[in-house]
């Protein structure tokens, strides 16, 4: 008999008490691997674009003003969280949020990440290259310090016509004329 | 002074009736294996529909909708008032007349209609739908409604011996109560009882037989095109609705009879809780909604021959 | 007294302006047994006539346009409006489609929105309680939407 089973069922469920999730008195709790909110950190990124070409929802809007900012945004009421974009970043400058699963508000504006790179000059010649990324300078120079900041700016162009020994003392000349502090 | 008290009663019955509709989606709710909602939450949406304001189609007939409302709460008022109250020993009612019997089963068949007259009143197609609905499943269930009536009639004048004159009337099923002390130690009456219950689901409009106001499929049927205050109205009609025949079925065939007033106030509050428990609740947490040709086929079918049986039995 | 306060009965309505299907789900999930939104009194209803407030899913599609407005404009004041994944907040993957009418709040004013593609059960949870603040505040007559700035994780909770 079917109203037997659903009775029996009921009866079961009864004696077993509410299933609900404590969800108000505490946070929620997101699954493992919950794709939340990618996160940008502007000093690991080099400016490759990977990110934008992948984005279905076209969510990343990038503005480069060549020599002067490289303007970086992510609309999260575009975004579908589908961490392609994570995936796609060869610096690491995207991580996922994996902690918090409610995102909610009165404001359509409020989710939203407005950052950028800047523009930094090459020690050597002087010319605009956009500022190394974090993870690029530790894996040359071991560490991430003004000087290896500094070091890792000459750029591509001095790096092929430049002996050694011209980059390091216009490196040199740099630091002081600039007062960055040695490591 | 006993219409005071009758008024009183009224009014206590009223905000029991919402109440039952907290405590019955609460026990869904915990059937379910869920919290539910307070116990007194059809009150807040009761309270809640007379702040709204919304603006009316202009095709709703809203004379035709506003009579219709006021014929129902005239109904519950009419029903309540030739059904026994808890007063004093024992129960006594407002109105007493040879025939009041007739008169309950007809404010049950009003009430019906007037939702029939809101659907026809909204003039929009699934408000029509919800009425024709409404119109068919009241055709099935009316049937062994009157025959379950007048086989009560003609039982309880059998069993007490009164003149023929007090046939369906409810002083006569009193006197039968009072003479058996209760009407369930008689077979025929107890089997009357299990069919009054099975109509239940479908003289409320509960979930099983609730197909005149669908609100997946024809979105809350007859009343769709109500909003606000009226729909507040219909919303405690419904409620009203469920106490009354609960309540009758609590007190004309079950409620043991005792001589404080408290007790009685007591065992008819929570008799009608229990009766209502039993047909709204428990068929709302184990069954889907049916189709309305099952719903009529049901009906007619089931306590329709069993209906026309204890008729049979009666008069033999 | 909470009994009698209109904000504890809330009755949704919900509406699909062209959605995926996706969020119409994980509504359906904040009703279930799970999530249980009716311990806030939050009660499905068929009628936008019913309804407080109205839970929309999807970009609004051309051809859906003239249906959502006539049903947000049938539901009776004060009303709140829930707007849910991130399709009805700018247009998702579907933005600047040759079939799209725009968002949802480019036509109405919309007090309440839920990121996500689609958002978790209780995401939209805690956007029909910030819409019941609204409500109460639309109710006072103190409602603004650029002022009013809604606690994150909601005061009622």
């Amino acid at each position: 008999m079917p109203f037997g089973e659903i009775f029996g069922k009921l009866v079961d469920t009864l004696v077993g008490g509410p299933v609900v999730k404590p969800f108000p008195k505490e946070p929620v709790k997101v699954p493992p691997k919950w794709r939340g909110k990618p996160l940008y950190d502007a000093e690991d990124c080099t400016g490759c674009r990977q990110c934008e070409r992948v984005c279905p929802p076209a969510a990343i809007s990038i503005e480069d003003n060549k020599g002067e900012f490289f303007h970086y945004e992510i609309d999260y009421g575009v975004c579908i969280y589908c961490w392609y974009c994570i995936d796609a970043c060869p610096t690491a400058a995207l991580t996922g949020d994996d902690r918090t699963g409610l995102y909610v508000g009165t404001d359509r504006t409020q989710e939203k990440i407005e950052s950028g790179v800047p523009y930094v000059e090459c020690p050597v010649c002087g010319s605009k290259i956009l500022r190394p990324a974090r993870t690029l300078v530790i894996r040359q120079f071991k560490k991430y310090t003004p000087e290896t900041l500094v070091r890792a700016s000459v750029c591509p162009k001095c790096r092929r016509e430049k002996t050694p020994e011209e980059i390091e003392s216009a490196v040199q000349k740099f630091l002081e004329d600039h007062g960055i502090p040695r490591d | 002074m006993s219409i005071l008290y009758w008024l009183l009663w009224i009014l206590l019955l009223f905000v029991w009736a919402l109440l039952v509709g907290g405590i019955d989606r609460k026990i869904v709710a915990h059937l379910q294996g869920r919290y539910g909602p307070p116990f007194w939450q059809n009150i807040t949406d009761f309270v809640k529909l007379f702040y709204k304001k919304g603006k009316v189609a202009s095709r709703t007939a809203l004379v035709v909708i506003d009579v219709a409302l006021v014929i129902g709460v005239a109904a519950a008022v009419l029903a309540l008032s030739v059904l026994p109250f808890p007063m004093g020993s024992g129960d006594s009612q407002l109105l007493s007349a040879s025939g009041d019997l007739i008169i309950f089963a007809y404010a049950f068949a009003l009430m019906a209609m007037v939702y029939v007259l809101i659907g026809f009143g909204g003039k929009s197609p699934y408000t029509l739908v919800g009425a024709s609905r409404e119109i068919s499943m009241l055709l099935s269930y009316e049937i062994p409604f009157i025959l379950l009536i007048v086989a009560m009639g003609y039982r309880a004048v059998f069993i007490t011996g009164l003149p023929v004159e007090s046939i369906f009337s409810m002083s006569a099923l009193l006197a039968a109560k009072s003479q058996l002390g209760t009407l369930l130690m008689d077979p025929i009456f107890l089997g009357i009882f299990l069919v009054l219950l099975v109509l239940g689901p479908a003289v409320v409009g509960s979930v099983p037989f609730d197909i005149p106001e669908a609100e997946t499929e024809i979105v809350d049927g007859y009343g769709a095109e109500l909003h606000g205050p009226r729909l507040g109205v219909l919303f405690g009609l419904k409620h009203i609705k469920l106490i009354t025949y609960s309540y009758f079925l609590w007190m004309v065939f079950v409620s043991p009879l005792t001589g404080s007033v408290l007790l009685n106030v007591l065992s008819a509050l929570l008799g009608s809780l229990l009766v209502a428990i039993v047909i709204n609740t428990i068929p709302r947490a184990v069954s889907g909604r049916f189709r309305i040709d099952q719903g009529a086929k049901f009906y007619l079918l089931g306590p329709g021959l069993a209906s026309l049986l204890l008729l049979l039995l009666t008069l033999v | 007294m909470s009994i009698f306060k209109p904000e504890k009965s809330l009755w949704i309505y919900h509406l699909n302006t062209g959605s995926c299907n996706g969020c119409d789900i994980e509504i359906l999930a904040a009703l279930t047994p799970k999530y249980d939104a009716e311990r806030f009194g939050v009660k499905l209803v068929g009628s936008p006539r019913h309804a407080d407030i109205i839970v929309a899913t999807g970009p609004v599609t051309a051809v859906a346009k003239e249906s959502v407005l006539r049903v947000i404009d049938q539901v009776p004041e004060p009303k709140a409006i829930v707007v849910t994944g991130v399709c009805g907040i700018t247009g998702g993957v579907f933005r600047g489609g040759y079939s799209i009418a725009g968002p949802l709040d480019t036509l109405v004013p919309v007090d309440v929105y839920v990121f996500g593609c689609p958002p978790k059960p209780e995401g939209i949870m805690v956007g029909i309680l910030k819409a019941a603040e609204v409500l109460e505040l639309k109710r006072k007559g103190m409602y603004q939407k650029d002022v009013v700035r809604i606690s994150e994780t909601g005061g009622v909770l």
